[in-house]
Parts: structure tokens; sequence; C-alpha cells
């Protein structure tokens, strides 16, 4: 992974996402998924970028389906998370966690 | 956008969101997809740099480099082929380049003003003496100043030589006189000091100068406080006040040292000699037209109430930037512009042919290349990369020739010709033609490539046997080469018009014979307190001491070399003959020589007598007149014994004698108009002394400074050349833009033939099977060798056809720069096609020979 062993916050959604999806993560599902879940659309394209990113370093791999009717007879791109992307995950995880541990931020609350 | 490997499922997402969406609201939907794709630009960028980058089957430098060891394996294969291609367009960007510089120095030139648009060039004219840009008169100057309404200000300068003392050696220093107003019309305001003011320009004020830029900063280092210190020019100290902006060291100005106010208001002004160069700054509200307008009726009213000195002189005045150049000069940039054009054209169309050629007949590598499984990319980026290599290649050599041309013409026109001078390798053009050429082979390579890679594979392989482009793509060359012949033919034509008038104006006679002359000048500086004594001791102390010096059998002198230099210009009166009205008086050029300059030049006295020792101040003054002049205004009669009264003189000179002709500068079958004075009469400050000596100008440069500076060792001396070298000079920069003319033609010619043996030597290859078949069969060698020379002649007589269509059409415009010859010269019009048509036929006999000593079982049998 570049810049450290540590996933930056798209990455992170990103393969959480295909974690969540199984077997049916592709590109419009995991549009659809972080649509849905997070609260975020990105463009097609870039979710494209950083999982390509994320395949050079071992943390997803794509195989690429049968073609479907609905999608103009064009062929899906699946993604599966790989052991590697689950640890960097969880690695991610517990660091965010020990750094919030004995916080309370409050964003409304004036200084 | 995306690369491939994304884009199919890329597509695939956004056609599933957009039918997921239209079920649902089909703008909203539409709507979606736009915004998708826009914001996936970014990503896509990143991905396609990725790609790049990380190529996952090997890295791109592999295949890059890949492609260059192919590349050069394939130009090896074919050392013809690379080498006519490289050499081809290097001389294409070789003279490209070199011209476009000389055209863009003219055209772009920065002209030594702030806002050269709004100014104008005011020019003397007179049509019967085909004078279009000639020099204005003071006494005209102060007029058009007075009545001028158009301009915001006028300016007039003339260029001027001092003898610059008081440094460690006498130094002669080039410079400017010019009226106050020149800062304020060119608007150059003094780097440090000030300008003229108004009235030092005036008979009596106190002598002032400024220093150019360039002096400044090589004598005195750039001191500020050089203001106020004094020069010593021709003996009158002048204060120095000011540095003018180094842009006005341009064109001829380019060696100005000093820049002193031109003084116009002593006595009448004077209006028969024209010297003066007026530049003025439009007005406000004024139009270049009307400006025009204006200085014409000017130019017609002073031609009325100034008869004598006037009449057919006229005014005119045009935007400076088109002044430049005269008008033969505008014609000569025309034609370089043309020929470079069609240069340009031809050496492309070389090398597209040469391209398509190789291309059809690689159709079949490339589709068993594309049938082992290579993509259509992959065989496309070879084929450019070759045609990359030849473009660097061919830049390379090509930057080199375009500097060398460079150097060679400035040689060639041995400094004479400013233009040239000016067009140093102009960056500009430079880079713009360095991006033509990199990109014109890649252009011609992307056609073939992409036909070639286009045919499906199967097709390629099963007809590989004709693989010949078909009939389009042989149709395509043949236009290409008649193009070719005829573009060469137009410049033959052209080039052969211009030698020969050259040689033509080199062939007129001298008059007299020049081996063995040297020549060198020598300026007194124009002190006020030199009497004409003075001078005449001067110099023929002078003479004495370059005797000796170079132990010259004779040594004479005169104010104007022959055939080299023109004298001062002056209209004259015939006494006892009619003014007629309306008609320009009697012009010629007066010369002042020594006493033996006729003996020395060997010049025969046809009628009366040449100049005697008892011609002094004491006797009557007399002139000698040249063979050329008395035909022409005595054109029935002796002008012995006649008086003529020379502009600005009020003595009449009596013509004691007739003189053999010398060559006119100018480009006039005619002898040179000359009126020769005594030296004995009339004392000149600046003259050249001649001598006939065996001994080469190198040699004997030290012993003549020597010799000069131990008559007086405050005289500079100047020029020393031999008579030959004098001569050349004069028509230098002619001789520089003929060469270039030739060059191109020669060029023109070699590229028409390989053009030709091109096609020619491809076709053959191309019918080996039927020549095979048709040899086999018993057909004749000699019959076989017809059919194919007779293919290739076809091809070549259509082109000269039409070359000669076009040459003729262009030699009405070549008009004033032929001499000697009709526009549509017969031996040139014959001569050159059928040079050509020679040419051709070799480039078209070694294919043809090749084909029939082909064995025939070979041939048939390799496929």
């Amino acid at each position: 992974m570049p810049r450290g062993d540590f996933l930056g916050e798209f990455e992170q959604m990103l393969l959480l996402a295909v974690a969540r999806l199984r077997d049916d993560a592709y590109g419009m599902s995991i549009v659809q998924e972080l649509t849905e879940t997070a609260g975020i659309e990105p463009a097609v394209a870039s979710v494209y970028a950083a999982l390509d990113r994320l395949e050079r370093g071992g943390l997803v791999v794509s195989t690429v389906g049968q073609p479907t009717p609905e999608r103009g007879g064009r062929a899906k791109r699946y993604f599966r998370l790989l052991p590697a992307g689950a640890h960097a995950l969880v690695r991610s995880r517990a660091a965010l966690g020990a750094l919030w541990r004995g916080l309370d931020l409050d964003p409304d609350a004036r200084a | 956008m995306l690369p491939p490997r994304f884009r199919e499922d890329h597509l695939g997402d956004l056609q599933e969101g957009y039918q997921r969406r239209a079920t649902a609201d089909v703008p909203g939907a539409r709507r979606w997809y736009v915004r998708q794709v826009l914001r996936s630009l970014p990503g896509a960028v990143l991905l396609r740099y990725r790609s790049w980058h990380h190529h996952p089957t090997g890295t791109r430098m592999d295949t890059a480099v890949q492609d260059m060891r192919y590349g050069l394996r394939a130009l090896w294969k074919s050392p013809g082929f690379a080498l006519v291609s490289i050499l081809t367009l290097a001389l294409a960007i070789g003279v490209n380049t070199s011209i476009f510089s000389l055209i863009s120095a003219v055209v772009f030139a920065d002209l030594p003003m702030r806002d050269p648009d709004s100014v104008a060039l005011i020019r003397g004219t007179n049509a019967e003496l085909a004078i279009d840009q000639g020099s204005v008169s003071p006494g005209d100057y102060m007029d058009l100043v007075v009545r001028s309404r158009s301009f915001a200000s006028l300016a007039a300068l003339t260029e001027a030589q001092w003898v610059l003392t008081g440094g460690e050696a006498p130094e002669r220093v080039e410079g400017i006189q010019a009226s106050a107003g020149l800062s304020e019309t060119w608007q150059l305001p003094p780097v440090i000091g000030r300008g003229f003011a108004e009235g030092e320009d005036r008979w009596g004020a106190p002598s002032v100068a400024m220093l150019t830029y360039g002096y400044w900063q090589e004598r005195y280092g750039g001191r500020t406080d050089v203001l106020g210190e004094t020069l010593r020019l021709d003996d009158v100290e002048h204060t120095i006040i000011g540095v003018t902006d180094p842009r006005l060291e341009f064109g001829s100005l380019r060696d100005a040292k000093v820049v002193v106010p031109l003084i116009l208001n002593y006595g009448e002004p004077n209006r028969s000699v024209r010297y003066l160069t007026v530049t003025g700054r439009l007005a406000e509200s004024a139009t270049h037209a009307a400006a025009t307008a204006e200085v014409r009726r000017i130019g017609e009213d002073l031609a009325q109430e100034h008869p004598v000195e006037d009449t057919g002189w006229g005014l005119w005045s045009a935007p400076v930037r088109e002044s430049l150049i005269d008008d033969n000069g505008d014609t000569l940039m025309l034609f370089l512009q043309l020929t470079v054009t069609m240069v340009i054209l031809i050496a492309c169309a070389n090398v597209a042919n040469m391209l398509l050629a190789r291309a059809t007949s690689r159709a079949r590598e490339m589709a068993v290349r594309s049938a082992l499984g290579a993509s259509r990319g992959r065989v496309v980026r070879q084929l450019l990369t070759e045609s990359l290599m030849i473009s660097v290649a061919a830049t390379t050599i090509g930057v080199a020739t375009a500097y060398g041309l460079n150097r060679a013409l400035i040689w060639i026109s041995a400094g004479q010709e400013p233009v040239f001078l000016m067009a140093e390798l102009d960056g500009r053009v430079l880079s713009f033609t360095l991006v033509v050429c990199l990109l014109a082979p890649i252009a011609f390579g992307l056609f073939p490539a992409l036909r070639a890679s286009g045919a499906g594979p199967e097709a390629a392989l099963r007809d590989g046997r004709s693989g010949d482009g078909g009939l389009r793509g042989k149709r395509a060359r043949s236009t290409l080469v008649t193009a070719q012949v005829a573009l060469a033919l137009t410049l033959m034509v052209v080039a052969a018009l211009l030698t020969r008038s050259v040689a033509n104006l080199s062939a007129r006679p001298l008059g007299f014979d020049p081996s063995g002359i040297l020549t060198l000048r020598v300026d007194l500086p124009e002190s006020t307190d030199a009497t004409p004594e003075d001078q005449r001791s001067f110099f023929a102390r002078a003479r004495d001491a370059v005797k000796e010096a170079v132990g010259a059998r004779s040594v004479a002198l005169v104010d104007a070399l022959a055939a080299a230099d023109v004298g001062r210009r002056r209209s004259f009166v015939i006494e006892g003959r009619e003014v007629v009205e309306g008609r320009a008086q009697p012009a010629g050029f007066v010369v002042t020589a020594s006493t033996d300059y006729f003996d020395f030049l060997g010049l025969a006295v046809e009628e009366g007598r040449g100049f005697a020792q008892s011609d002094d101040d004491a006797s009557f003054p007399v002139a000698v007149v040249s063979r050329s002049i008395a035909d022409r205004y005595w054109p029935d009669r002796d002008p012995v014994g006649d008086r003529i009264q020379v502009s600005g003189r009020e003595d009449w000179l009596q013509v004691v004698g007739v003189v053999g002709d010398v060559r006119s500068e100018a480009d006039t079958d005619q002898g040179a108009l000359n009126i020769y004075r005594p030296l004995t009469q009339e004392a000149r400050g600046g003259m050249y002394l001649l001598a006939r000596t065996g001994i080469d100008a190198g040699a004997a440069a030290g012993p003549l400074r020597q010799a000069i500076h131990g008559v007086d060792p405050n005289q500079p001396v100047d020029r020393i050349r031999t008579m030959r070298r004098a001569l050349y000079e004069t028509g230098a920069s002619t001789y520089a833009l003929l060469s270039l003319f030739v060059t191109f033609a020669v060029f023109a010619l070699l590229m028409a033939a390989i053009g030709i043996y091109g096609v020619m030597a491809y076709s053959v290859s191309q019918r080996r099977n039927e020549i095979g078949v048709r040899m086999a069969l018993g057909a004749e060698v000699r019959r076989v060798r017809w059919m194919i020379v007779v293919q290739g002649v076809r091809l070549v007589v259509v082109g000269v056809g039409l070359g000669l269509v076009a040459a003729f059409a262009l030699s009405r415009l070549l008009g004033s720069l032929v001499f000697g010859i009709s526009t549509s010269d017969p031996l040139t019009f014959v001569g050159a096609p059928a040079v050509l048509i020679a040419v051709a036929l070799i480039a078209n006999v070694i294919p043809a020979r090749r084909a029939t000593l082909m064995d025939p079982a070979r041939t048939l049998r390799a496929d």
C-alpha cells in the first residue's frame, strides 16, 4: 500500500462495501451500497480508480462475469475482498479506535 | 477516456444505473447519467495515467525500446529508403528554416521605434529614373515639415562618418545625423541624459552628441558620468548629452556609434541633393492613406514651384514596415516564399510517397504480426515509431543545415546585404519548423499505418502476392510524382532565368582590367580649417608613400571605384540648350579623379583630351564625360567644347574630352553615366588610392597602413582590398540570392528524380511476376524495358506540361529581375525540361534494367 500501511477513508468505505456485498460487488452495486448505507454517491470511474489501486496492493481481486441484457450486453467486473484487505480494514479500525478512546468530541459545542 | 480494461465494465454500470432510474424518472436518470460521465473524468484520467506506468504485460518503456529496436532494424534493412527520407526531410527543414528566418527578419523585424504601425517612411520618387525608394532633399524636407498636417512629428536622418581623435589612435566612427524630432517620432527616449533640444539642430548652436547604447557600453563601460564629457569628431569638440535606446542600432544603423544633430538651416536649402531618410509619426486622427495623399500632393506642388531641381521628382509615404525592402526585393521575397513552399511540398510528397509505398509493401508483414496476436494499436505504434525516428534524425541534420546555410549566405553576400545579417536563425521560425517536421512524417506515417492495419489480416495474407495497395494507391503515387515534376520544372526555369541574368550582368564589359589593382580608402576628417590645398597635398604625399610601400608601378586617385561605386548623382544644364518643361533634366554621376586616372585604368580618350596638370585652379574648370553620357545627351554631336553647369555649382564646366565607358554599377547594359572632374580643380576629403602591384591585399595591408600613417598619423585607413574583391562585393547580395535559387532548383530536381525512381522501382518490384511471365514466354528484353520506361515517361511528360505552364505564368512576375534575355527565353524553356527529362529517364531506366535482369525462373518460384 502506498502512504504507509493504513487505508484512506474512501478506500475503507469501498472495501467495506465490497465486503458487505459479498458475491455481488461490481461497479454499480458498490455505488448503490455507498449511496444507501454511507450517504455518499461517488462517480463510478472513481470507484474503479480506487479499486484498481487496491487490486494492485493485493487487497481485492476482480473477475469478469457474464454479460447481462439490462447492461446493454456488457459484462460486470466483480470485486472480492482478499484476506489482506480484511486485515487492513481491521487494522485501520483498531488504529482509529485507539485514537478515539477517551475522547468525547461535540462538534456543535462552542469553543 | 478510460483504459480498455475498464471501459466495458464502466459503460455497463452506467447503463444499468440508468435503466434502474429510468423506470421511475426518465429526465432524472438522464441527468444522473450526464453527471456520472462528467464526474468520471478525473478518475478516468487517473486510471489511464496509472496504466501507462504499470502496464500489466511489461512496462511501457520496454515496449518503446522494443519498437525502437524493430524500427532501427527495419530502417537498417532498407538503407536506401531511410537515407533518402532522412536527407529529403533534413534538406527541407534546413532550407525552410533558413529562408523563413530571412523573411521573418524583414516582416517581423523589431523596428527601432515604438508602435511602428503608425510611422510612415517618406520617400523621393522619380518615374523617369525608375527610383521609388529615393531619399529626400533638405529643401523638400523643410517644406514638408511646414506644410504637412497628417503627421504629429517628422524626423530626418542621414548616415555619416567622422574621424574621432583624442584617443590612442584616430578612429573612424559611423553614426547618424538626426533632426531633433527623431526621438519623438520613433518614441525612443534616451537611456540616460537627454535627446536633442529644439534649436540644437540649428546652425551655430553648441555642438552636442549622443552615444549609441552599444558604443556607450563598449567604450565607456556604461559609465553614467559620461554625460558632459566631450568627443572630438572631425576636430570639433562635441559635448555628450545622452545615450540612445539600444533598439536604434538596427539594420544599416547597426554600427552607429554617435548621433549628432542634423543641421539644415544654413543658407538656401538645397533641393538637388537627396540624402535624407524621412520618417513621420501619424497624427492622432490621420491614416496612412490620408498621409500618402497629402505627401504626394506636397510633392507635386514642390515640383511645380521648383522646376529646375524637382521636375520629375515626387514624394511618397508608406508604412515603414512595408518600406523595408524595395519593389524588386518584394518580388524576390515573394519568389523565395513560393519557392520554399514548393520545395517543402516536393519533399513532403516524396516522403509521403515512400512511406505509402513502403506501408503497402509491408502490409503482409503487418498482417502476419496481427495474425500472431499483435494488437492494432501495437502495429500502428510500430509504424509511428519508425516515422518518428526518421523525423528526429532529419531534424537534427536539418537544423545543422539551416545554420550552415545561414552562415553561407552571410559569407557569399560579403556582409553587403543588411537583410542577411538581420536574419540570424530565428527561434520562432526554428521551433515552428521543428514542430511541423516532427508532425509531418507522423501524419504521413499514420495514414499508411492505419490503412495497413485496417485491412483484416486474412485479406492481406490471402492477397499477399499483389500487395500493391490497389489502383487507388497507385494513382495517388502517380499524382504525387507528376506534381513533383511540375514543381521542379517551375523552379528550374526560374533559377535558370535568374542565373542567365546574373551571368549576363557580370559578362558586361568592365571597360578596364581589374587584375593586379589594389584599392584602399582614406577619408580625411571634414574639419572646418582644412583647405583644398591641405587635402590635395595630403593625397599627393599619400600617393608617393603608397607607391613606395608596395612597389607599385603607378598609383591613381579617384573618389568612386569604377563599376563598384556610384559617383555623386547630379543633374546638369547644357549651355545653350532649352530646359524642357515637364521633362527631367540631364543627370550624371560626378567622379573626381587624378590626372593619370584614365591612363591607369586604360580608358581610351575617344574625343578631345584627358586631364592635364595644367587643369588647375588657375585655369578654367574642365570636365571629361564618359561615352555613354555623351551618346545619351549629345546623340548627334561631339560634346567637346560645350559647357555644362552641374547642380549645386555656380560655374560652368568646359567639356574637354570623352573617355571609354566603365561598367555601370546598376543593372543596366549602359555604361556608367560619368562626369569626371580633375582632382587638381576639385579637392575631395575622401579618396580611393589605386595601386597596380603584384602584392596581394593581405600582405599589403600592414605596409599600406604604415605608409599612410607615415604621412599623417591622424588618418584612418579603410577597406584595403583588391579591385576584384571590390567588384565582387558590389554584386554579392545578388550572388547570395542567386545561389539560393540554384540550390533550390537542384534540390527540386534531385527530389523529383528520387520520386520517379521510387515509384518506378516500386512498381517494377510489384510487377515482378508479370515481368517474369512475359520473359518466360519469350518477350524481348528491349520491349519489356521499353514498356516500363514508357510508363514512367508518361508521368514525366504530364508533369513537364503542367510545369511549363506554371513556369511561364511565374516568369511574367520576374520581369524587372531578368536582364539581357526575355522572360520567355527559349533556351531556358527548352533546356530546363530537357535536363529534367534526361534526369527522369535515368531514374526510370535503372529499375527497368533491373527488372529485365531478374531471372524469370527465380522470380516465379519465389511466390
